[in-house]
């Protein structure tokens, strides 16, 4: 069984609309959510979280949905979003009493060794931290009860590059038990390119492609070119044709029977270079 | 019940920062002191009227994001908005003790100061009568501010000082300016009970609570 199940999620607002979102993560897995800005990553994990009320469809984590079981449900989710959430006038020892007080798993010796290992001062106000300090206070806040699933939210907008790679260890070692998963929407893509198992992207509120990250890198080939070399032959087998003053690049699916030219240049896209190209070809 | 109590008890925190409003009462009492002609009934009703204002600050002090980490917390739906009216009920029965606490103290500094009787009228009904209609005020504020959401600072401000003025003022206007002189408030202790009163107020705070957290579960 699939550790989170999202089924044919939808929620329209004025002038947007997520449109049947679905997809399955097994546990033990990292499933990247990529899209622009305005795609719809916040909506749909705003609806998994059920802080906004899905016009259809739901999500589940462990079998278990919001509906059957609320406590449980928001008790399975541990969530880090790119501004803190707490308030700006608590400290980290009010937010310990808060969890304590809610949450059954906290382990209070264990936030409290967080705190220590990343400096941050028990007494002092939330607002008074660094956006770094921040973002540690919220990790530090989930990673001290249990949760089965973890939701980021461009978490690591803004970190400093040792920041985000003590981020991203600290995510590696939240699955390494093999019970758990991570859903991290960026627009970091070297971030994905690193951790990621699956790679969901969305595009207007649209599910483009579900695909594991090491077999999307096989599906597609770029290709670069000169000017002269884009025929319409050519064109015709590319997808998100990008020209530049000296040539192009595109997407090339790996699974056409068309021969490329020889005097193409091909290499294995990343994330980035794959996601770029697709909303290329669909702005064309 | 132990979630909502923990709801309640974050308004708490939230209001931390705003410990010298527990000097209002001695500063009533200094002035009240300064007049020795002054009925015990608006030493509470001034009490109360700063308790009214200060029972929605946690309300009008949640931010878009902050609304996030708790509505995020394992609770059941309508579980905050309960909180808060928790909140509102302990803040009022606060002012409420503050009251009769400078109450006691101007009794003591000065024992021509009549607390519980002015000789013709038992006083005690009257000061439940206050604490029941001030629920009521505070459960009608929160009740507006758990349901709206508003954008504007003023807005706010004037939601959270007006319902207090009025309470203070129709107070004023139902027992006088030196305290029971008015045929309202003669007619009204001669038939009605405090605590039934009380208990009645109490019952509509109760139904707005749930009313609160059915409307907010429904909009959401």
């Amino acid at each position: 069984m699939n550790l989170i199940e999202v089924n044919h999620l939808s929620k329209s607002y004025d002038g947007f609309q997520l449109q049947d979102i679905s997809f399955s993560l097994p546990a033990g897995f990292i499933m990247g959510y990529v899209g622009q800005n305005g795609a719809g990553k916040t909506t749909t994990l705003n609806a998994m979280m059920h802080l906004i009320v899905p016009d259809s469809g739901d999500a589940s984590i462990d079998g278990v949905t919001y509906a059957k079981d609320p406590l449980r449900y928001r008790d399975s989710i541990g969530y880090i979003g790119d501004a803190s959430f707490f308030p700006a006038d608590f400290t980290a020892m009010d937010i310990e009493n808060i969890l304590r007080n809610f949450y059954p798993s906290f382990r209070r010796d264990t936030y409290r060794e967080f705190l220590k290992k990343w400096n941050l001062s028990p007494k002092k106000k939330i607002k008074d931290f660094s956006r770094g300090m921040k973002v540690k206070l919220m990790f530090a806040a989930v990673l001290s009860r249990d949760t089965k699933v973890l939701i980021l939210d461009e978490a690591t907008n803004g970190l400093d590059p040792m920041m985000r790679k003590d981020v991203l260890d600290l995510l590696q070692e939240y699955i390494c038990d093999g019970s758990r998963s991570i859903i991290f929407s960026t627009h970091i893509m070297e971030d994905l390119q690193d951790i990621a198992d699956y790679i969901f992207f969305i595009d207007n509120g649209e599910k483009i492609f579900f695909e594991p990250k090491d077999e999307l890198a096989e599906k597609f080939l770029l290709v670069k070119g000169g000017p002269e070399d884009l025929t319409d032959e050519l064109k015709a087998h590319l997808s998100g044709i990008e020209k530049h003053a000296y040539g192009f690049t595109a997407l090339f699916s790996t699974d056409s029977d068309y021969i490329l030219p020889a005097a193409l240049t091909t290499e294995r896209p990343t994330i980035d270079q794959i996601i770029i190209h697709q909303i290329q070809e669909r702005r064309h | 019940m132990t979630r909502i109590f923990n709801f309640a008890k974050i308004d708490f925190l939230r209001i931390r920062s705003f410990k010298w409003i527990a000097l209002f009462p001695l500063l009533v009492v200094i002035i009240f002191l300064t007049q020795p002609d002054t009925s015990p009934l608006y030493i509470l009703c001034y009490c109360i009227f700063a308790g009214i204002i200060f029972s929605t600050l946690p309300c009008s002090m949640e931010s878009a994001t902050e609304v996030g980490f708790l509505q995020m917390l394992p609770t059941l739906p309508g579980e905050q908005q309960k909180g808060h009216f928790l909140f509102g009920f302990l803040f009022t029965l606060l002012a409420f003790l503050s009251g009769l606490a400078s109450i006691l103290v101007c009794h003591l500094l000065r024992p021509s100061f009549q607390m519980f009787s002015t000789g013709e009228w038992n006083l005690l009904d009257l000061y439940l009568i206050i604490l029941g209609v001030s629920l009521v005020f505070v459960g009608i504020q929160t009740f507006v501010l758990s349901i709206l959401r508003f954008k504007s600072a003023q807005a706010m401000a004037i939601l959270r000082m007006v319902p207090a003025f009025i309470f203070l003022f129709g107070m004023s206007g139902l027992f006088g300016e030196d305290g029971i002189t008015t045929d309202g408030s003669i007619q009204m202790l001669s038939r009605i009970n405090g605590i039934m009163v009380l208990v009645i107020c109490l019952v509509i705070y109760l139904i707005l609570a749930q009313a609160a957290a059915v409307i907010v579960v429904r909009k959401h």
